[in-house]
C-alpha cells in the first residue's frame, strides 16, 4: 500500500512549514489529486479528509465534488462519512454543481434504508445514523430538484419511531422547503401533526421550523395560534418557550386581537420567569404586542399601563445591570417599547440618566443603541441641556460614532419642523460648534443645509445667522481673512460644505450686515488689513486660496464665493446711499466709508481677475461677467490713479444698478402646497411674460445710455457694422462698455477679451451676462422686470446646485419666468420639502397633514380575521403580491420571497400532489404547472441531462455513477430486452424528475405503458444508451464481487 | 395616541432560529472552523471572515459580546483564545445563541475530554460532525446536552465496529484516538454544569 499523508500529517507539516505554506500546501493538493485516482476507497477518503481541510483554510474544493459523491456510496459508515462531510463542504453552491444530481438517488437510497431495517431489527440501530448523516448532507447541498425527489422520503420519516431522525427530518425539511417552496403546501399538514409530537424536542423542532416559516409569511399559520397559545401556557421547557413567544410575537401585526390575549401569559412569565433570555424575549414580545392593543372602540384596556410600567422597571434592571450583553438587551428593548410608548422615559427621569451614562460606555454596539434612544428623550426643556452633553461626547468620540452622534443631533434638534427648539441662535451656534468638528466629512452638507434652512425660515434669527456667517467666512483659514494675528480664531477649521453655505447667507442678507456687526462689535477682528467689514468679507470671499497656503477651495464654493462677493459688494454701495438719505451726510459708523469702498473695488478688481482664468466653467463666467460689469460700471482695472473719494461715488452712483441686478427679492417660504399647484399649472403663458415685462425701470440702466464711442444716448449704433474693427476694441476695451441690450441680440458682438480668452468672451457675449440672457430670451430691447430676473438666467437654474441655485428658483413670482423645466425642476427639487408660508401656519398644517397620514394607513389596513385570498395554486406560486411577507428586506428576503409567497391557508386541490420519481405518462389534461417559470426550468433540466449523458460516455469511473444512481442489483434482476424509446425527450414532465426518468429509460426499465414513440431515435442518444448498459453491467459485476 | 412605524415594527417582528454562519477563529485571526448555513457567495464569506478579524477580534473582554451587522449580527463567545464567532438573523435572540454556543462548546469538550484548540486543528472533520449532528440548517436540533453526546458517541461506536469487522483499518482516519475510551475514562458529558440561568 502506498504511504499517503494522513490528515495529521498534513496538519502537522502546515504548521511546520511556517515559511513555504503555499507551497506545501500546494504539494499536498497534487498529491490528493492523485490519491483521488486511485480506486481504493480508503485511500480516496483520506484524501478528501484532508481536502476538507484545507478547504477550511481558503482553497477550493469544488473540483473534488465527484470524488465526494463516490465515497458517499461507500457501504462502510466510517468512510461515508468523510464523503459526506466533504459533500457538504464541497458543494457549497449546489445549484452550479451538476454532481448534486448524482446525489438524488444515493440520498433516497439512505433516507429508505432508516425505514427498512428499523422495522426488520425493530432496534433503530445502527441505520438511523446512516439516514441522519444523508439528511445532514442534504441540508446543506439542497437545490430544488433535490427537495422535488427527496420530498416524499423526507415526509415518511416523519413519522419514523425514532425522535432522532424525526428532528432531523423537520429541520431538514425547512432547508428543502427554501429551495422548493411549492414542497410546502404538500408537506404543511405533516409538520402542524408534529407540534403534537410525543417527544418534547420534536416538538421544539416543529416549533422551530414554523417560527422561521412564519417569518416570510405569518398569515398563513395564523390558525396556528391557539395551539402556539396552549403551549405557551403548558410549556416549561425554556429553548421552546422562547421561540413560542417569538412566533406569537410575529404573528400580532396580523391578527391585532392576539395582542391583547397575549398580555396577561406574558407579563405573567416576565414575573415568574428566573431565565434571563425568556425574560427579555417576554418583554420584547409585548412590546410588540402594544401597538395593537388598542381596542375597536379605540380605548386602552385597563392593564396597559401596568404591563408598560413592568416592561420599564425590566429593561431598567437589564440596563443597570453589569453584564454588558444584558446592558444591550436592555437598550434594544426600550428601543422597541418607546416606538409604541414614545413618552415613557419622560415619566421615568432615572431610565434617562442610565441611558445617558451608557452613552460614555467604551463599547460602540452599546453607545450606538443608547444614542438611537435619545431622540425620545428629548423635551423642549432638557433639549439644550441633553445638547450640551452630546457636544462634549462629540470631542471625544471618533470614526463612524462621531458621525453618528452629530447626525443623532441634527436630527433630535430639526424634528418636526425645529419642535423642540427653543432659542434659534442657540441652535446657530449648535451649527457653527458642528461646523467645526473634524471627521464628519458626510454630515456636512446636513449642516450646511440646516443652517441655510434656519437662517431663510426663522426671521428673528437671520441676523444672527449672518453675523457668525460673517465670523465663519472671515476666520475660516489663516492668511485669508487677515487677521492672522488672532491664531485662535485663524487656525479653526470648517466643513468644506459649509462655506457655500456661509456665503449665501451673508450675501442674500447682506442688507443685515452692519446689524449683525453692530450687536457684538465685531469691528474688533477687522484689523489693519481690511478697512471694515465688507472689505473683509470680500477679501474673504474673493481670496486667491491657494496663494494662501491653504487647500484651494472646491470650484462649486469659489463659483458661489464669486456670485455672493458681488452681492456683498452691491450691499455695501447701497448701504451707504441709504444712511446718506436718511442721515445726510453725517458719518456714521456703520457707514461703508470711501477707503472702505474703495478697497473693496481694489480687492474685487484685483482678485476677480485671478477667478476669471480659473479652469472651472462655472467659476469663470462667474468672475468674467462680474469684472467686465464692474468695468462698465466704470472702475478702471487699475485703481492707482484714481482717489478714494471718486471710487466711492463711482460705487454709491451704481448702487441701484447693482442693487437691481445682483440681489434678488426675499425668499419666502412656499408651502409644498403651491408648489404643487404652481408645477400643476405648467409653464406660464406668453402674455403673462410680457405683462411683467411693463414695468421695468429703465433708468438703473443710466450708463447704458452715456455716449459712447459706438452708441449715441439712445442705443443706436453711431457708425455701421463695417466700422467696428476688431483690432481697435481690443486697445478701447479698458472702458469696457458695450450696450447689448439696447442694441439686441442682432448687433455685432465686439469681441470684449481683456483676458485674451475668446471663447468665455463669444460665451458670454456681453458684459451684462444676466440681464442680455434675459432679453435675447424675451423680446428684443426689453428686460423683464427684478422680479423673475433670474428665472432666465443660465448661472442659476442649470448649474450645479451651489446653494444660490438651489433656492432660487423657489421663489414665489420667480415660477412665472420663461424657463418650463426650470419651475419643474425647482417644484421637484423642493418637494421634498414641506415649506409652511411665513411660519406661522406651521402648527395647523402639521396637525394637517398627520391626520391625513393616519387615514391613508386605515385605507390599506385589513380588517383582522378577513380570509387570505384564494386564488389558485398557480397564481399563489407565481404571481408576486406587493403587499406580501417581508419583501425588500435586502438579499436574505430574496432568497425568502419564493417562500413567502407560498399560501397555506387554501386546502390543497387535486393539481397539488406529490412529486413522484416516475415515468411520465403523457398527458391526456394540460400539464400542472405550465408557466413560463417552469419551462424555462425544464429547459434547464434538458440541458443538464444533455450535459450528463454526454459525460457519462466519456467518465473512467461510470461504473460508479451507475451504482450511484440506484441501480442495484434488484433493478437488473429483468434485463432490459427492448431498447426503450425515450419519452423524456419527446415530453419532459414538469412534476417527476426527468433526469432519473431518462436513465430509467436508457436502461430499460419500467416501460411507460402509453408513449407515442418518436420515429427517430438519433444517433448519439442510441451511443449513450449503450454507454449506459456497458455501465450498468459493470456495476452489476462490480456488486456480485 | 402618537403614531408609530408600522412598518418598522413589522420588521422587527419576524422571528428567527437559525445561525447564518459560525466561525471559530484564534486570537490570531487563524480560521479553525467555518460553517455557513445560509448561502453566501465566496466574496461575501471574504467580507465576513474580514468582518470578524477587523471587528471581534480587538473587542475587550468587558465589551457585550453582539456586534450589530446590518441583516445579521456577530454573537460571540470566548474560549481561551478561540472565539466561537455566530452571525445570527437581527431578530435572533441573542441569549439564546450564546446560549447555544455554549452547548456546542460543551459537545465538543465532551468529546475531546476537556478539548483544546489543537484538538480543533487536527480534527476538523470530527467538530464538523458534531457541528452538524447538532445544527440542521443552522437551527439547533437537540437542546439536551446529554442527548446529544449520546448521539455522537453512538455514531462515532458504529466507526468503532465497522472498522473491527473490515480488514482495512479506518483508525487511521481517527487519529488513533478510540472516543469510547476517552468517553469512559474522561470527563462526564456536562460535568461543568449549566452556566448562569439564561
Amino acid at each position: 500500500m502506498v504511504f499517503e499523508k494522513t490528515l495529521n500529517d498534513l496538519v502537522s507539516g502546515i504548521r511546520s512549514h511556517k515559511r513555504d505554506t503555499a507551497l506545501f500546501i500546494s504539494q499536498s493538493i497534487a498529491e490528493i489529486k492523485n490519491e483521488l485516482q486511485s480506486p481504493d476507497f480508503f485511500t480516496k477518503s483520506n484524501a478528501l479528509q484532508k481536502l476538507t481541510f484545507l478547504q477550511m483554510m481558503g482553497y477550493t474544493m469544488s473540483w473534488a465534488a465527484f470524488a465526494a459523491v463516490e465515497v458517499m456510496s461507500s457501504p462502510r459508515f466510517a468512510l461515508k462519512r468523510v464523503g459526506y462531510l466533504a459533500a457538504c463542504q464541497g458543494l457549497d453552491q449546489p445549484e452550479n454543481s451538476p454532481v448534486v444530481l448524482l446525489t438524488t438517488n444515493l440520498l433516497q437510497k439512505e433516507l429508505r434504508g432508516a425505514n427498512v431495517v428499523n422495522t426488520t431489527t425493530g432496534k433503530g440501530g445502527e441505520n438511523i445514523y446512516h439516514a441522519g448523516l444523508a439528511i445532514n448532507c442534504l441540508s446543506n447541498i439542497a437545490t430544488e430538484d433535490l427537495g422535488q425527489a427527496l420530498l416524499t422520503e423526507l415526509l415518511h420519516m416523519l413519522n419514523h419511531p425514532s425522535p432522532y431522525i424525526r428532528k432531523k427530518a423537520l429541520l431538514c425539511l425547512y432547508k428543502v422547503f427554501l429551495k422548493y417552496p411549492q414542497g410546502l403546501r404538500l408537506s404543511y399538514d405533516k409538520i402542524k401533526l408534529c407540534l403534537e409530537d410525543p417527544h418534547p424536542s420534536v416538538v421544539s423542532c416543529a416549533v422551530n421550523v414554523i417560527t422561521e416559516l412564519a417569518e416570510k409569511n405569518p398569515k398563513n399559520y395564523l390558525p396556528l395560534a391557539p395551539a402556539f397559545f396552549k403551549l405557551l401556557t403548558s410549556s416549561a421547557n425554556n429553548w421552546m418557550l422562547i421561540k413560542v413567544v417569538k412566533l406569537l410575537g410575529s404573528l400580532v401585526p396580523e391578527e391585532p386581537r392576539l395582542a391583547r390575549k397575549l398580555l396577561e401569559p406574558l407579563s405573567g412569565m416576565v414575573k415568574s420567569t428566573h431565565a434571563k433570555s425568556l425574560l427579555y424575549e417576554s418583554v420584547h414580545a409585548i412590546t410588540l404586542c402594544l401597538p395593537y392593543v388598542k381596542k375597536a372602540d379605540g380605548s386602552q384596556p385597563a392593564n396597559i399601563p401596568n404591563v408598560v410600567e413592568l416592561c420599564v422597571e425590566t429593561l431598567r434592571s437589564f440596563v443597570s445591570d453589569s453584564d454588558q450583553n444584558l446592558k444591550y438587551l436592555g437598550l434594544v428593548g426600550f428601543g422597541s417599547l418607546l416606538l409604541s410608548q414614545p413618552r415613557v422615559l419622560h415619566s421615568h427621569p432615572e431610565c434617562r440618566g442610565l441611558i445617558l451614562t451608557c452613552l460614555s460606555d467604551e463599547d460602540v454596539t452599546i453607545r450606538t443603541r443608547a444614542l438611537g434612544l435619545l431622540k425620545f428623550m428629548a423635551t423642549k426643556r432638557n433639549l439644550v441641556d441633553l445638547i450640551s452633553q452630546l457636544l462634549s461626547h462629540v470631542e471625544a468620540a471618533s470614526g463612524e460614532y462621531r458621525c453618528q452622534l452629530v447626525e443623532e443631533i441634527i436630527r433630535m434638534c430639526s424634528s418636526n419642523k425645529y419642535e423642540l427648539v427653543m432659542d434659534f441662535s442657540w441652535y446657530v451656534d449648535v451649527l457653527v460648534i458642528l461646523a467645526g468638528v473634524r471627521g464628519i466629512d458626510n454630515q456636512g452638507e446636513m449642516i450646511a443645509k440646516q443652517w441655510m434652512d434656519v437662517a431663510w425660515r426663522v426671521l428673528p434669527v437671520r441676523c444672527y445667522a449672518v453675523r457668525r456667517s460673517l465670523e465663519i467666512l472671515i476666520c475660516r483659514g489663516p492668511g485669508v481673512g487677515g487677521n492672522i494675528d488672532d491664531a485662535n480664531e485663524s487656525d479653526r477649521h470648517f466643513l468644506p460644505e459649509v462655506l457655500p453655505a456661509a456665503a449665501w447667507i451673508v450675501g442674500e442678507y447682506s442688507q443685515l450686515i452692519p446689524d449683525g456687526v453692530d450687536e457684538e462689535g465685531l469691528n474688533t477682528t477687522f484689523d489693519a488689513s481690511s478697512k471694515g467689514p465688507y472689505h473683509a468679507l470680500i477679501q474673504a470671499l474673493t481670496a486667491p486660496t491657494d496663494a494662501a497656503g491653504m487647500n484651494p477651495l472646491p470650484c462649486p464654493t469659489q463659483a458661489v464665493f464669486v456670485q455672493n462677493a458681488m452681492k456683498v459688494f452691491s450691499a455695501a454701495c447701497q448701504r451707504n446711499v441709504e444712511t446718506q438719505n436718511s442721515h445726510g451726510m453725517s458719518v456714521e459708523k456703520l457707514v461703508c466709508s470711501d477707503e472702505e469702498l474703495h478697497a473693496c473695488v481694489e480687492t474685487l478688481m484685483k482678485n476677480l481677475v485671478i477667478y476669471a482664468e480659473s479652469t472651472d466653467p462655472e467659476v469663470k463666467e462667474r468672475a468674467f461677467t462680474s469684472y467686465q460689469l464692474l468695468l462698465s460700471i466704470g472702475f478702471p482695472s487699475s485703481t492707482s490713479f484714481a482717489t478714494a473719494a471718486a471710487t466711492a461715488s463711482t460705487c454709491r452712483g451704481a448702487a441701484v444698478t447693482l442693487t437691481y441686478l445682483l440681489t434678488p427679492e426675499p425668499m419666502k417660504p412656499i408651502s409644498a402646497k403651491a408648489q404643487k399647484r404652481l408645477a400643476a399649472e405648467g409653464p406660464p403663458s406668453p402674455v403673462s411674460v410680457r405683462d411683467l415685462e411693463k414695468g421695468v425701470d429703465w433708468d438703473v440702466f443710466w450708463f447704458a445710455k452715456e455716449e459712447t464711442p459706438w452708441f449715441d444716448k439712445d442705443g443706436n449704433v453711431k457708425g455701421s457694422v463695417e466700422n467696428i474693427s476688431f483690432t481697435k476694441q481690443l486697445s478701447n476695451s479698458t472702458s469696457g462698455e458695450v450696450k447689448k441690450e439696447a442694441v439686441g441680440t442682432t448687433e455685432p458682438i465686439p469681441a470684449m477679451q481683456p483676458f485674451g480668452d475668446i471663447s468665455s468672451a463669444v460665451a458670454e457675449q456681453v458684459p451684462f451676462g444676466n440681464v442680455s440672457h434675459m432679453t435675447s430670451g424675451a423680446s428684443m430691447g426689453q428686460a423683464p422686470s427684478s422680479s423673475n430676473q433670474r428665472v432666465g438666467d443660465p448661472f442659476y437654474l442649470n448649474s450645479r446646485p451651489s446653494p444660490t441655485n438651489a433656492l432660487f428658483p423657489s421663489k414665489g413670482t420667480g415660477m412665472e419666468g420663461g424657463a418650463v423645466d426650470a419651475t419643474n425642476a425647482a417644484t421637484t427639487r423642493f418637494g421634498v420639502l414641506t415649506l409652511d408660508s411665513g411660519g406661522e401656519s406651521e402648527e395647523d398644517s402639521g396637525m394637517k397633514q398627520k391626520k391625513k397620514k393616519k387615514k391613508a394607513k386605515k385605507i390599506p389596513k385589513q380588517r383582522p380575521g378577513v380570509a387570505i385570498a384564494d386564488s389558485d395554486d398557480e397564481d399563489d406560486d407565481h404571481v408576486p403580491r406587493t403587499k406580501r411577507g417581508s419583501i425588500g428586506k435586502g438579499d436574505r428576503a430574496k432568497e425568502f420571497a419564493n417562500l413567502a409567497l407560498v399560501d397555506l391557508t387554501t386546502p390543497l386541490g387535486e393539481d397539488d400532489v406529490m412529486p413522484r420519481n416516475e415515468h411520465y405518462v403523457v398527458p391526456d389534461r394540460p400539464p400542472v404547472r405550465p408557466d413560463a417559470a417552469h419551462q424555462k426550468q425544464k429547459k434547464r433540466k434538458k440541458d443538464k441531462e444533455k450535459k450528463k449523458s454526454s459525460r457519462k460516455e466519456k467518465s473512467p469511473t461510470a461504473a460508479v455513477t451507475g451504482d450511484l444512481l440506484g441501480f442495484d442489483a434488484m433493478s437488473f434482476g429483468a434485463p432490459a430486452v427492448a431498447p426503450a424509446p425515450l419519452p423524456a425527450a419527446a415530453a419532459p414532465t414538469p412534476s417527476s424528475n426527468p433526469i432519473n426518468s431518462a436513465f430509467d429509460d436508457l436502461l430499460g426499465l419500467e416501460m411507460p405503458p402509453s408513449v407515442e414513440a418518436p420515429a427517430v431515435i438519433q444517433a448519439d442518444e442510441a451511443k449513450a444508451r449503450k454507454a449506459a448498459k456497458k455501465t450498468s453491467k459493470k456495476a452489476k459485476k462490480k456488486s456480485k464481487q | 395616541m402618537t403614531e408609530f412605524n408600522r412598518a418598522n415594527i413589522k420588521s422587527k417582528a419576524a422571528a428567527a432560529c437559525g445561525w447564518n454562519f459560525i466561525v471559530l477563529m484564534s486570537r490570531q485571526g487563524k480560521i479553525r472552523l467555518s460553517e455557513f448555513f445560509s448561502s453566501y457567495t465566496e466574496s461575501q464569506k471574504k467580507r465576513i471572515l474580514r468582518d470578524i478579524t477587523g471587528d471581534v477580534l480587538p473587542r475587550q473582554a468587558k465589551m457585550c459580546n453582539i456586534i450589530e451587522k446590518g441583516e445579521y449580527k456577530f454573537i460571540y463567545r470566548r474560549y481561551a483564545s478561540l472565539y466561537f464567532v455566530v452571525g445570527a438573523p437581527v431578530e435572533m435572540n441573542e441569549l439564546i445563541v450564546l446560549e447555544q454556543i455554549h452547548l456546542f462548546v460543551e459537545a465538543l469538550d465532551g468529546y475531546f475530554n476537556s478539548v483544546c484548540e489543537l484538538d480543533l486543528v487536527f480534527s476538523l472533520h470530527k467538530s464538523l460532525m458534531i457541528l452538524f449532528e447538532m445544527f440542521i440548517a443552522g437551527m439547533l436540533c437537540e437542546s439536551n446536552r446529554r442527548e446529544v453526546l449520546q448521539q455522537i458517541v453512538e455514531a462515532e461506536e458504529m466507526v468503532e465496529e465497522m472498522s473491527k469487522a473490515g480488514e482495512d483499518t479506518s483508525s487511521q482516519l481517527d487519529d488513533g484516538l478510540s472516543f469510547q475510551e476517552q468517553f469512559q475514562l474522561g470527563r462526564k458529558p456536562g460535568a461543568r454544569g449549566p452556566r448562569g440561568n439564561r
